[in-house]
Order: structure tokens, then C-alpha cells, then sequence
């Protein structure tokens, strides 16, 4: 067990209260959480392809499976939208273990591909299946949304919510970093030869995580739909998978702070470059060729880089 | 206590291993040897679980392991190293350790992201200095494998694969690579994981070692044993002597 | 019946979009996530040589041509070959942000709206028994067969297409013997792209072309490619007619919208049921 990096998580955690303190405007409060929606889905991505070696391009799939299972089973069933986006959780953990039981068994561009393709027959789904789903313009009202009796409406209260579970995600991620857990995944991603060979079940590994990532992801999106009041299929294509795999290769596969730092990176910079939208796909594309051409750790292992430079001097 | 019997193997329509036979008896030092291309790592590889055979049957401790996943052999006390290094660059030498006692013990996920077993860790940090200890690369315990000479990492090899305290342990030419030194070091690590009730074998193309360390000697030839015994026995024997020399006819 | 015609027209664009993926990952092992953005990028081409600076057809179609070369080849030159210690992830996530560049590209120069062009060849309409093909569907099978004979060919006769199968045999060994293996990497993207191009041209007049076209092209592509089996030059072309075939009917069956996700769960059967493809040989593994 290594030691667990408090800075890190002490800055997080200031950097949460600093941004609500300092932030009235609304619209900006938004794009803060936002980016704590992204994190959290970029950081699962992270926890996939950067421990473990699993390439999945389906993620917004479970990201739109949690935000519709939630809002339809608490609309027709009429329970506690909290108890359901826990369902939708449990739902798309088990659809990640069914769809991953035959995928996982593939490697490389073949699990790509498969899981793009699960994506997309999700996202044509969603589409298609309006008796359900709504069609293509989704559910507009969605019910208000209330956490053991406190009723959570508006960018205010919505802050602090996202930001409590994000930052006991980030506690939990980082305990995982430091536990025994995160080298099992590396050694599995380095040498599945050797770690077979060490009586560890791969497959049953691979899946577990793929499992569980999906859940966290579905909980997020179960969140996140209550916190838009309305989703449609748009918010869940395959264009979102791809912006998680950006902001975890940008920000540093294998780390904590990796998908966090690419999360704030990339949700911020549309708002910096509003004159210029056109461009924003182009640059997008560009930082995520740049990163893996010469930026091997990312932004996060130049930021190492550069502290331990000065250390150093 | 392990035991190959009829064992045969076919890549295509080449017979890689042909109706093997022998026993590597509990306690003992065996060796395997012969030209390259005898289907040495192969064996290897099949008893580990990692190749499916055509015919035969492989017990260990007289259960039968045939065409068993690796990891669950494992599980059942066989360790093994690599003739190739199958280490993780960007870990230090006591984090691939963990690799060697994890599948063993199988820790508790949750348990130990919330650190409810500091106990447990601490049992195993200490096996890892033990085993360290052992092979003598203590001092090299926080470094990375890419700045460690490659003598250190064979003997990160054994000590990553004798700290689940396995019953028997396969290395794949653990001399090859080393210098005089490190090999005599590694005579005295073998003569005392021997002491420790460990069975031992291994495929070895050093001659020298070989006879110092092993009690039985088994020499393979295209996928066929052709002489087994002790190391005299087997230096002596016709066959092998044209294995490794040539057919002077042809 | 209708649908086998419909089917075979879409089909011949998928089988020019997975002989694509094939050369590619027949001569570097890997898979190029921006093949479809290369159809995209010859729809829009075309478009602007004919409409806007209103060259006649042929000089049009050669320029296209050799922009096309030009541009796998920048390609190869630009993302593949600056990857440093390239692993499968690596060289995944490079394609994929080429791909993103290229549509981004294609949304800056072209914008978002759809862009046709006028018909090559006159309207008709062929009857056939239980069904009709337009002229101009018939030219897209036509053209992608043409194209799909002589690159067989070239691959068969020519000495540089000898070269390009030594490489898919043994990269290294092709290298000790001469044979330029970075130029012939450089050279099968050309080739793809070209491949590419080539489909957006004949496409174009039917089905219009709109910036964000190329992810569906390619990903019903790489179905084909898989389909028929990974690698397998007839196999890419077999699996392109099948797949498109297959969709036609799937789509007679069930309300189109749900066309879309047929070609996925094509590639997740063929994926699960049959890796290797209905048509294509695995290469032996070695531990």
C-alpha cells in the first residue's frame, strides 16, 4: 500500500469550495459541474484503458443506459429518483457484464470496434424506441430530485451535490490508485502471459472492472439527468465516447488526476473559444494527436515533469 | 510429484512433443535439457496450462492437471519464471513483487481500498523483504527494472515467483545471461530453496550447472525423451552425445 | 426483391470502404478509424471541382484522384509515422483523432450543410426482373467493381504490389530483401484513401454528402471488412455486398430507422460467433 497523495486530494477539495465561493453567475457554475460529469466519466475511461488495457468506445452508452433508466423508472413506477438511479446503476453494470462477457475475450481494434458497435445500437435505440424513450427530442420535464428529504432544484444546490459525490469519487479513486488493485490492473495490461501465470483470472478481472465502471458511469448519468431536467439521445453518442477517450489521453491515461485535469481542460475550452466554434472538433483532434505523439503521460505527467524539475534545482 | 505421462503436442502438422514421459520426483532438482527447438519451453508452457495437449495426461501431487487454466495451476503451488523477462517497466522491483502473492492470496478488493486490512500488507511487504533478502536484491528494491543490471531482474524472476511459497518451482534457463558470480550466487539461492522443501525443475543449457545442482537429468530431442537419469548417465548416453554433437553419418 | 439491388449498390460502397481497412491493416496492423472520413473527404472534393470551379468531370475525377494519394500519404506521414514505440492503443487513438481533425476540417471548409452534385450520366431506369436500379446506382457497382479487378490485379502483377503482399507475409523479412517497407506503409494509406475517394465520388450524386457522414461510412466499412474477414481482399469485397444486401432486406423488415444499428450487431455476431470472418484465415499465434 503506497501512501495516498493528500495534496492532491486537499486541493481538490479547496479548489470545490473555492469555485462555489467565487462563482455567482450561474451559467459558470454550470460548466463546473459539467466538468465534474466529465471527470467522473473520463476518469472510469481512465481506469479502463489506462490500468487495464481495455479500449471501450461504448462509455456514453452506459452514460445515456444510467440517465434513462432512472428518469423512465421513476416516472413509471413513481419512486424516489434516488432509488432509481441506484436501479439504473445495478441495470447497466449487469448489461456491461452481459455485453462484456463475449467481448472481453477480444483485444485491441476487435474490443474497439465491438464496443463502438454496442454504443451505437444503443444510441439507434434510444432513437428509435419513442413509446419508451421518447425519440429523438427525449424527456423534457423531468421530475425534481431530492436527497434524504432535501429538495435539490437549481445550479446552487445542484453544486454542492455533484461536488459532494465527486469528491468522495476522487477519495475513492485514489484509494484504489494506492491499493493493490491498481498494480493488478497494470499487470494485466503489461503481460497478461505473466499475470495468468501468477494465478490471476483475467477475464473475470477485466469484466469486473468493466462492470463496475459501468454502474459508476450509470449513476452519473442518472445524476446528471435530473440535474438537466431533460435528455435526448444527442447528449449519448458516439461523439461523447470519443470526448472521454480525449480528455483522459490529454490529461495522462494511468493516473489519478489524469482524467480530472482533461475533464477541466477540455469542458473549459469551448467557453474560451465561443468566437471561434467551428474550430473547436479541429483542436479537439489536434491536442488529442499532439498528446499521443509527444506527450506520452499526458498533461499530468508534464506537470510531474515540471515539479520535479524544480525539485530538483 | 509431477508427472508427464504419453504426453504429445502437434503445431500444424509438426509433433512438437511426442509421447513424453517422466516424473519429477518431490525434493528433487531436475533438469531438463537439449538442443534448441526440443520442445523444452513447450513442455513448459503445457504443464503451466498455457498450450492445450493432443494425447496424454499430467498429474501433480496425483491429481490430474491436464489442460487446466494457468491460473488455476497456479493456485495448485507451481510457480514459474520466464526465459523471456515478463516484468513491468514503469513498477520498482518491490511493486512487481506484488504480482508474485496476489494471485495466491487473493486480497479482498474492498477491504483493501479502504484499508481495513493494513495487517494483511503488512505480512506481505514483510515476504517481500524477505524474498528479496534471499535472492539478494534488497538494495535495489526501489528502483525501476530499466535501471537495474539484467542479472538483478533474473533473480527478481525467482523471487517474484518462490514468494507464494509455491510446492514446485519451473525456471526457464535461469543461468542464461549470467555472469560466473551471479551463477554461483544462484547455485547457493537453488541448494537453499531446496532446503525449504521446494521441488525444483528447470530447463537449463549450462552443462556445468547442471551437473553441479541437478539430481536427475532428462534430455529431450524433437519433441522426444532420449535418455533420463543422472547427469553422468545421461552425458554418456549415445543419443545424447549425438543430439547435441551431430550425426556424424549424415 | 428490390432490396437485393439497393442492397448491392450501398454493398459495393462498403466493399471499396473495407478493401481500405484491408490494405491498411494488411501492411501496418492497423486499423484506421479514419477510412470513412476519406469517402467524406472525396464527396466534398468532387463537389467543389465540379460546382464551384466547374472543371469538366474527368479533370475533376483525376484531380480528386491525386489529392487523394496525396492525402493518405500526409496522413501516414503526419499521425502514423511520428508515433513514437506505436502499440495497438497508441495507433488506435491516433486514427481516431485524424479522423476527428478530418471532420473538423471537413466542417470548417465545407460547412454543415449536405452537398450534392449533379448526376455523371443520364436518369434512367433499368428494369430488372422483380426490381429497378437507376443508372446511376448501376455506375457505383460498376466503378467499384472496376476498381476492386485492377487493384487485384496491381497487387497480383505489378512488382510494387508483389512488394505490398511480401510486407503483409514478413514485415522484416521484406525489409532484408529490399523492399522499402516505410514507403509501402506510406503508400497503402494513399491507397486506401484513394479507395475512399473513390466511393464519395460515385456516392455523392445519390446520396449527397454532409460532413459527419464519414464515421457511418467507415464503421459499416470495418463491418464489411469484418464480415468477410479481416485481411481478405475478396473477403472485404464479399463481406461489403453481403453486409449491404443484408441491410436492404433488414430494413424492408423492420422500420428503417433501425437500419443503423444492423450493421453493429453484424459486427458484434461475426465478432463472438466467428473472428476470423466468413471467408478469412487466421494467422497462427505464437505465445
Amino acid at each position: 500500500m503506497k501512501k495516498i497523495n493528500y495534496p492532491f486530494l486537499i486541493f481538490i477539495l479547496l479548489a470545490l469550495i473555492a469555485a462555489k465561493l467565487l462563482i455567482k453567475n450561474e451559467y459558470y457554475l454550470s460548466i463546473v459541474i459539467f466538468g465534474m460529469f466529465n471527470a467522473i466519466n473520463a476518469s472510469c475511461f481512465n481506469i479502463l484503458l489506462g490500468y487495464t488495457g481495455i479500449i471501450s468506445l461504448g462509455q456514453a452508452a452506459f452514460y445515456g443506459i444510467g440517465a434513462y433508466f432512472a428518469v423512465i423508472v421513476a416516472a413509471s413506477f413513481g419512486i424516489n429518483p434516488v432509488i432509481a438511479i441506484i436501479l439504473a446503476s445495478v441495470f447497466s453494470a449487469i448489461a456491461a457484464f452481459i455485453v462484456g462477457y463475449p467481448t472481453l475475450k477480444l483485444h485491441g481494434h476487435y474490443l474497439a470496434m465491438a464496443t463502438l458497435g454496442f454504443g451505437m445500437i444503443i444510441y439507434v435505440l434510444m432513437n428509435e424506441m419513442d413509446f419508451i424513450t421518447g425519440g429523438p427530442s427525449g424527456f423534457l420535464d423531468i421530475s425534481k430530485f431530492s436527497f434524504l428529504g432535501i429538495s435539490i432544484y437549481g445550479e446552487h444546490s445542484f453544486y454542492i451535490f455533484v461536488a459532494i459525490m465527486f469528491f468522495i469519487f476522487t477519495v475513492l479513486f485514489e484509494l484504489f490508485d494506492k491499493s493493490y488493485l491498481s498494480y493488478k490492473l497494470k499487470f494485466i495490461k503489461e503481460s497478461e502471459f505473466a499475470s495468468k501465470s501468477f494465478g490471476i483470472n483475467i477475464f473475470k478481472t477485466k469484466l469486473l472492472v468493466f462492470s463496475v465502471t459501468a454502474g459508476i458511469t450509470a449513476f452519473n448519468g442518472g445524476i446528471y439527468a435530473y440535474y438537466s431536467g431533460f435528455i435526448s439521445p444527442v447528449s449519448f453518442n458516439f461523439n461523447y465516447s470519443i470526448e472521454l477517450l480525449t480528455m483522459a489521453i490529454v490529461g495522462g491515461l494511468g493516473t489519478v488526476p489524469g482524467g480530472i485535469i482533461g475533464a477541466a481542460v477540455l469542458t473549459a475550452l469551448p467557453e474560451f473559444m465561443a468566437s471561434i466554434e467551428d474550430y473547436e472538433m479541429i483542436l479537439y483532434g489536434c491536442f488529442l494527436a499532439v498528446t499521443i505523439i509527444s506527450l506520452p503521460g499526458g498533461l499530468t505527467g508534464l506537470i510531474k515533469r515540471i515539479f520535479n524539475k524544480n525539485a530538483a534545482n | 510429484m509431477l508427472q508427464i505421462k504419453n504426453t504429445g503436442i502437434n503445431f500444424g502438422g509438426v509433433k512438437a512433443l511426442d509421447n513424453v514421459n517422466f516424473d519429477v520426483p518431490c525434493g528433487s532438482i531436475t533438469a531438463l535439457i537439449g538442443p534448441n527447438g526440443a520442445g523444452k519451453t513447450t513442455l513448459f508452457n503445457i504443464i503451466t496450462g498455457f498450450l492445450k495437449i493432443n494425447t496424454g495426461k499430467i498429474f501433480f501431487e496425483n491429481e490430474n492437471i491436464t489442460n487446466t487454466q494457468p491460473y488455476q495451476i497456479f493456485a495448485k503451488g507451481i510457480s514459474r519464471t520466464f526465459q523471456n523477462l515478463n516484468l513491468i517497466p514503469e513498477l520498482s522491483l518491490k511493486e512487481n513483487l506484488l504480482l508474485g502473492i496476489i494471485g495466491k492470496d487473493k486480497p479482498s478488493a474492498v477491504k483493501s481500498i479502504l484499508r481495513l486490512n493494513g495487517d494483511y500488507w503488512k505480512k506481505v511487504y514483510e515476504k517481500i523483504e524477505y524474498c528479496m533478502e534471499i535472492t539478494g536484491i534488497s538494495e535495489w528494491s526501489a528502483k525501476k527494472t530499466d535501471e537495474v543490471p539484467y542479472g538483478i531482474l533474473k533473480y527478481l524472476e525467482i523471487a517474484r515467483a518462490i514468494i507464494s511459497e509455491p510446492k514446485m518451482l519451473l525456471l526457464d534457463e535461469p543461468a542464461a545471461g549470467l555472469n560466473n558470480v551471479e551463477r554461483e550466487n544462484l547455485m547457493e539461492l537453488i541448494k537453499f530453496l531446496i532446503s525449504k522443501n521446494m521441488t525444483i525443475f528447470m530447463v537449463e543449457h549450462d552443462m556445468n550447472f547442471v551437473s553441479n545442482l541437478a539430481d536427475n537429468v532428462i534430455c529431450l530431442n524433437y519433441g522426444r525423451v532420449i535418455a533420463s537419469g543422472s547427469y553422468r548417465d545421461v552425458r554418456n548416453n549415445e543419443e545424447v552425445i549425438k543430439a547435441y554433437l551431430g550425426d556424424s553419418d549424415a | 426483391m428490390q432490396f437485393i439491388y439497393s442492397g448491392i449498390t450501398s454493398g459495393s460502397i462498403f466493399a471499396l470502404v473495407a478493401l481500405g481497412f484491408n490494405i491498411i491493416y494488411n501492411t501496418t496492423g492497423i486499423i484506421n478509424f479514419a477510412q470513412g472520413e476519406f469517402v467524406m473527404i472525396g464527396g466534398m472534393l468532387i463537389y467543389t471541382l465540379l460546382s464551384i470551379y466547374g472543371f469538366p468531370f474527368l479533370v475533376a475525377a483525376l484531380l480528386a484522384l491525386s489529392a487523394a494519394l496525396l492525402l493518405g500519404a500526409l496522413f501516414e506521414r503526419v499521425f502514423i509515422k511520428s508515433v513514437r514505440c506505436p502499440n495497438e492503443i497508441k495507433l488506435i487513438t491516433i486514427t481516431i483523432a485524424a479522423s476527428i481533425i478530418l471532420r473538423g476540417l471537413g466542417m470548417v471548409i465545407w460547412g454543415r450543410n449536405s452537398l450534392s452534385v449533379d448526376p455523371y450520366i443520364p436518369y434512367k431506369i433499368l428494369k430488372l426482373p422483380a426490381g429497378t436500379l437507376t443508372s446511376n446506382s448501376l455506375l457505383v457497382i460498376i466503378v467499384s467493381l472496376i476498381t476492386a479487378f485492377s487493384l487485384s490485379l496491381f497487387f497480383k502483377r505489378s512488382s510494387l504490389g508483389k512488394a505490398f503482399r511480401a510486407c503483409y507475409d514478413d514485415k522484416v523479412a521484406a525489409g532484408i530483401c529490399g523492399v522499402d517497407v516505410s514507403k509501402i506503409r506510406m503508400l497503402a494509406f494513399g491507397i486506401a484513401a484513394l479507395l475512399g475517394v473513390i466511393a464519395g465520388i460515385v456516392t455523392t450524386p445519390i446520396t449527397y454528402v454532409t460532413y459527419t457522414d464519414g464515421i457511418m461510412t467507415g464503421l459499416k466499412g470495418f463491418a464489411a471488412a469484418i464480415l468477410g474477414g479481416l485481411g481478405s481482399f475478396w473477403g472485404g469485397v464479399a463481406g461489403g455486398l453481403l453486409l449491404g444486401i443484408f441491410e436492404g432486406f433488414f430494413a424492408s423488415v423492420f422500420p428503417s430507422g433501425y437500419k443503423d444499428a444492423f450493421a453493429f450487431l453484424v459486427i458484434l455476431a461475426v465478432l463472438f460467433l466467428r473472428p476470423k470472418g466468413l471467408f478469412g484465415k487466421k494467422k497462427a499465434e505464437r505465445l
